[in-house]
């Protein structure tokens, strides 16, 4: 293999590898939205023991303070959610006819040209055009998979914080 | 309010044209196109190439796509001349903070 083939088998390969990786992140997402959904769930329980009487009660009053910050951190969660898939550009391969035209400036600068040699200059081309590509996708993959975990995170916050809410139910006067 | 729901609801064929969408749509893909320039002409010196590899911009959400064959008729839009400026004092600005 020449290194010319080597480059643009790697980059190819590395630009591959970041899309494969961009559908992976995309299904992961099912996972913060059924801690969602469970969440809500369990806020709506929570709901059912909070009056207007809690507030005069240290306990009372605490479990409207985890209820109302649960649903502050499963708010900005779901943004987080949102904005997984959001408010990317992506760049992508050089299309048809752009490799048309390039093909004809290669064979441009020297009328004998053969085909392989413009073949040779075309998967060069190609080499960085994958390689700014796989940066790009890099990026956004990234970006994605950092605001899904922070989704998540939250969410599960706010679990706990319900969690702690179910625990001081008990002493809480009804 | 009709509009809007046809808007929506028009089943595209083919990707949209950067000046068939909205202003700040433009604005966002033109600031891409800047960076991406660079990334070119950064990849033809690396590689020693010829020609620049002139890439396709895509933004998935609003359907729309700068292919190379567009970049002409960019260069004479507003939005991009803004774009353009709004780079260059980006630059400027972290070259002075260095």
């Amino acid at each position: 293999m020449t290194p010319r083939e080597l480059r643009y088998e790697v980059m190819r390969e590395q630009y591959q590898t970041q899309r494969d990786r961009r559908e992976q992140i995309r299904g992961s997402v099912a996972t913060p939205v059924s801690a969602m959904a469970f969440t809500v769930f369990n806020l709506s329980t929570l709901a059912k023991h909070i009056n207007s009487q809690s507030m005069n009660e240290p306990l009372g009053l605490l479990l409207v303070v985890i209820f109302i910050v649960s649903i502050v951190l499963l708010l900005i969660g779901a943004t987080y959610i949102i904005m997984v898939e959001r408010g990317f550009i992506y760049v992508d391969p050089p299309d048809l006819r752009e490799m048309l035209l390039a093909e004809e400036k290669f064979r441009g600068r020297e009328e004998r040209t053969s085909d392989e040699e413009v073949g040779e200059d075309l998967k060069e081309l190609l080499t960085g055009s994958f390689d700014i590509v796989y940066r790009w996708y890099f990026t956004a993959n990234e970006k994605a998979a950092r605001e899904r975990t922070r989704g998540l995170h939250l969410i599960l916050l706010a679990l706990i914080m319900i969690v702690l809410g179910y625990s001081i139910l008990p002493f809480t006067v009804e | 309010m009709f509009k809007i729901f046809k808007r929506n609801l028009k089943r595209k064929h083919i990707h949209r044209k950067p000046e068939e969408v909205p202003p700040w749509v433009r604005k966002r893909l033109y600031f891409s196109l800047l960076h991406l320039l660079e990334e070119e002409q950064h990849e033809k010196e690396l590689l020693n190439l010829p020609i620049k590899p002139r890439l396709c911009v895509v933004d998935e959400e609003q359907v729309v796509m700068i292919r190379p064959v567009d970049r002409k008729e960019i260069h004479v839009d507003d939005q991009m001349r803004q774009a353009r400026a709004e780079k260059r004092e980006e630059t400027e600005s972290r070259k002075e903070s260095r």
